[in-house]
């Protein structure tokens, strides 16, 4: 195996002359509080490569990239372009990137590095396409921070340039020309980062953020990727897989056929804007409805997502604080995404939001449609739920009362508080029919009309077609006269008096002294 | 990639455990497990690849840069798809075998359909208190194997540095006193063996011998022919392959007068170029009735 060392002076670093070591500390350890955002950095790099390859090869398809957990170590490999002499020696450079902003996902030139701040050690092996090169290169990211510290306890500081020449190492190998790709290896993940090595975890995360399909079990996915593609200029996936297992984007089983939309920089209300075709859209954006009632129950996914060039910026919770100005827990009645297409938009370093700056301000404000649009469909499918729990509700009362009043069941005292239930149904009805769809209408129509009539007859205590009482009084049913009569109508009117506030329990008290009294032989008339 | 070639003796071995693979374990294709010290290139594991579903794939890594060979395994792993059924164990083998798992924890996750042993100074390696880890690991391979009723194949390479204290004299010794009891007189060729000029002669008694004794409380040992060959930088290599079939009878360790004569008389190959050829080390056969 041919192989040649390069010795630091040969690096050009002078790019670092003026900075300090202690910089390394701060961007690494800092910049990520959250560890899996370390995992996502080297993702968008390998996504950058196979697009680069993509690009060159005219094969939109192409490329994926491997991930594998083995303890110590996270792995992750794409096929993509791979790095040159060149490139594999600007890794080192902090904050150097040839990508320019909106170019790659990544353009800072800090994430390379971020997997110092999890890991002791950070190697990475690269082959160019053509070339017949394998350059590797270590960051002994160990040695590196202890060395930071030990000058930081004596009060000295070292040149980025010379901290990274002492702890670093680029060696070349030959290769197969017709090979490219790129490896990053994580090896021996700190104590404080373990969370990295929980594979279901980090699936899940990956899911979440990166740019992957959607999961083949989504009904809506198929459709909602054909949108993506025509709407989003820069939306594409990669396969990623994580120890064999394909990654895909999650998705919610109770949802609603997906609805699409744009956000452009006017109001839905500004015609002449909106006449004169007021450019670009900011965003695309899709959303699936609750199909069921309310709020998804999964903190975690539930809501809109903010993302660009499909990489999730933020959590659910971004839009929600950055769009709904009302009843944002009706942000979580939806599943969906706000595809940004603005190229000013940029995602802050941590990519918990965007760079503060006139587009973010831009986009919140007309973003807000986003927020009104699906405020109003909430409120409208809450309606509608609501209407037609009324009508069900209605419907199994008044049929309930009008059983019991054809077997003659309703205890005279209770007859009014029957009345009362229905005229409520009824009311309630009648005042949500609007809102219901046009099969429930229909019913609710009906209902009020069963309704109306079964009050008319309780009145009248007879349905007109038949003789029979609709209530029966206790007195009469088992021949209870004189006092007895009379210390029955007391006692029912102190219960009547307590429990004026509970009619269901008061019924209930009614219907079992009824059965008490009528089981009672001596007082046994018929019932 | 480039670098370590599989030289053209090795790929001829590599093919003759093929052909045992096929032949002990073609019922269980897809679904084999191997457990072993595998090539940097991974050839036999990218040749044998459609028999299994899991590699265990040692790497020492050699001084203070071993975490990069293990790093260029990971990465031949990925290139050739073979990463998703691969489980790296960082160590030495006989540490990783003893201790059930490797330097990080890694537990090696038996059971195991191949299991292929390479090993640098000899099978003979004992350590500075004149213990041989290497034995106690194979016997705790057995150990392990035998819990889970596991026939497999074994397969043991090794160059020719043995450290031998006298222990290959000692074994041919018993052998010979053992084959007396029984009436046998293998004096003669015993000693021709002892005296032989090349080692091979001796390992090809001893290296059966052994596995057969360490293995025999769990397993009866099939023998195939040994392979002595030409390897990287023109080291002198063996290999040994083994059929160990799970037995509950019960044994006293010690290999039957007539399991010494077999093993005094497997044949042997040498491998030249790729060309297998019959070797008897110019020692007769021994035959029972002397």
């Amino acid at each position: 195996m041919a192989k040649s060392t390069f010795q630091p002076d040969e690096i050009v670093l002078q790019k670092e002359e003026y900075s300090y070591g202690f910089i390394i500390e701060v961007l690494t350890s800092g910049l990520y509080p959250n560890k899996y955002h370390v995992l996502r950095e080297y993702i968008q790099n390998s996504y950058d490569a196979i697009k680069t390859w993509r690009k060159q090869t005219g094969n939109p398809k192409y490329g994926k990239i491997q991930i594998k957990i083995a303890n110590p170590s996270i792995t992750i490999y794409d096929d993509g372009v791979g790095m040159d002499w060149e490139k594999i020696n600007q890794y080192r450079y902090v904050g150097y990137s040839e990508k320019k902003t909106g170019e790659g996902v990544g353009f800072r030139g800090i994430g390379k590095l971020s997997g110092i701040s999890v890991a002791d050690k950070l190697i990475i092996t690269t082959s160019p396409a053509g070339v017949g090169k394998r350059y590797q290169l270590v960051f002994n990211a160990d040695a590196m921070l202890a060395h930071i510290m030990l000058l930081k306890l004596k009060g000295e500081n070292i040149s980025l340039n010379d901290l990274i020449k002492t702890h670093t190492s680029l060696s070349q190998f030959e290769e197969d020309p017709d090979i490219h790709y790129t490896m990053v290896e994580l090896y021996n993940i700190k104590s404080d980062s373990m969370l990295l090595m929980d594979e279901a975890q980090v699936i899940d995360y990956l899911g979440m953020t990166v740019p992957v399909d959607f999961d083949p079990n989504f009904q809506y996915g198929q459709i909602i990727d054909e949108w993506l593609r025509k709407y989003v200029s820069d939306y594409d996936t990669v396969q990623i897989s994580l120890d064999g297992k394909s990654i895909y984007k999650p998705y919610i089983p109770e949802l609603n056929y997906p609805q699409k939309n744009f956000v452009y920089a006017y109001d839905d209300d500004d015609t002449q804007a909106s006449n004169s075709g007021a450019g670009e859209p900011l965003a695309f954006y899709w959303y699936c409805e609750h199909a069921t009632k309310g709020q998804f129950l999964d903190k975690k996914k539930r809501g809109m997502f903010y993302r660009v060039k499909n990489f999730t910026v933020g959590t659910n919770q971004l839009p929600r604080i950055s769009l709904w100005n009302t009843t944002p827990e009706r942000a979580y009645y939806f599943w969906g995404e706000i595809h940004i297409c603005d190229p000013e938009m940029i995602p802050s370093s941590d990519r918990e939001n965007f760079e503060q700056n006139n587009a973010r301000e831009r986009f919140y404000q007309y973003g807000a449609q986003i927020s009104k649009t699906l405020n109003t469909l909430a409120g409208g499918s809450s309606a509608k739920r609501k209407a037609k729990e009324f009508i069900e509700r209605a419907e199994e009362l008044i049929l309930t009362i009008q059983n019991e009043a054809q077997e003659g069941k309703i205890p005279t005292e209770i007859k009014f508080s029957k009345m009362y239930n229905i005229k409520n149904a009824v009311v309630s009805v009648e005042n949500r029919l609007k809102d219901a769809p046009k099969d429930y209408q229909e019913r609710g129509e009906k209902i009020i009309e069963s309704g109306n009539a079964l009050i008319e007859n309780l009145e009248k205590e007879s349905f007109p077609s038949d003789a029979s009482k609709l209530v029966y009084d206790i007195r009469e049913e088992i021949n209870l006269g004189g006092e007895a009569s009379k210390v029955y109508e007391i006692i029912i009117q102190c219960i009547d008096e307590e429990l004026r506030d509970n009619p269901n329990l008061f019924e209930r008290l009614i219907k079992k002294i009824h059965t008490a009294l009528s089981g009672h032989s001596q007082f046994r008339k018929s019932i | 990639m480039a670098g370590d070639p599989f030289t053209i003796n090795k790929a001829k071995v590599r093919e003759l455990d093929f052909v045992l693979i096929k032949r002990h374990l073609k019922r269980t294709k897809g679904n084999l497990r191997y457990f072993g010290l595998p090539a940097r290139d991974l050839l036999e594991l990218r040749a044998w690849e459609e028999y299994f579903c899991h590699f265990s794939a040692v790497e020492r890594g050699k001084g203070n840069n071993g975490f990069l060979e293990q790093h260029n395994l990971i990465l031949t792993a990925m290139q050739y798809g073979l990463s998703d059924r691969l489980i790296l164990l960082r160590g030495e083998m006989d540490e990783i075998l003893s201790r059930g798992k490797d330097e990080f924890g890694t537990l090696v996750q038996y059971p195991f359909d191949v299991v292929s042993l390479d090993y640098s100074g000899g099978l003979l390696y004992k350590d500075s208190h004149g213990k041989s880890r290497r034995i106690q690991s194979i016997v705790q391979l057995f150990m392990q194997q035998a819990d889970l009723d596991k026939d497999f194949l074994l397969f043991i390479s090794s160059n020719l540095d043995n450290e031998d204290q006298g222990e290959v004299r000692l074994v041919l010794s018993d052998i010979n006193r053992e084959l007396a009891k029984m009436g046998i007189d293998a004096n003669k060729i015993i000693q021709r063996i002892l005296n032989h000029g090349a080692e091979e002669a001796r390992l090809k008694v001893y290296t059966p011998y052994l596995i057969k004794s360490l293995a025999d409380k769990w397993y009866r040992c099939e023998y195939n022919k040994p392979v002595f060959y030409k390897g990287n930088r023109q080291t002198r290599m063996t290999h040994f392959s083994f059929w160990l079939k799970r037995t509950s009878k019960y044994s006293s360790g010690k290999p039957t007068p007539s399991d010494l004569i077999d093993i005094i008389n497997l044949p042997a190959f040498s491998c030249n170029d790729g060309v297998l050829t019959e070797e008897d080390f110019g020692i007769p056969r021994l035959t029972q009735i002397p």
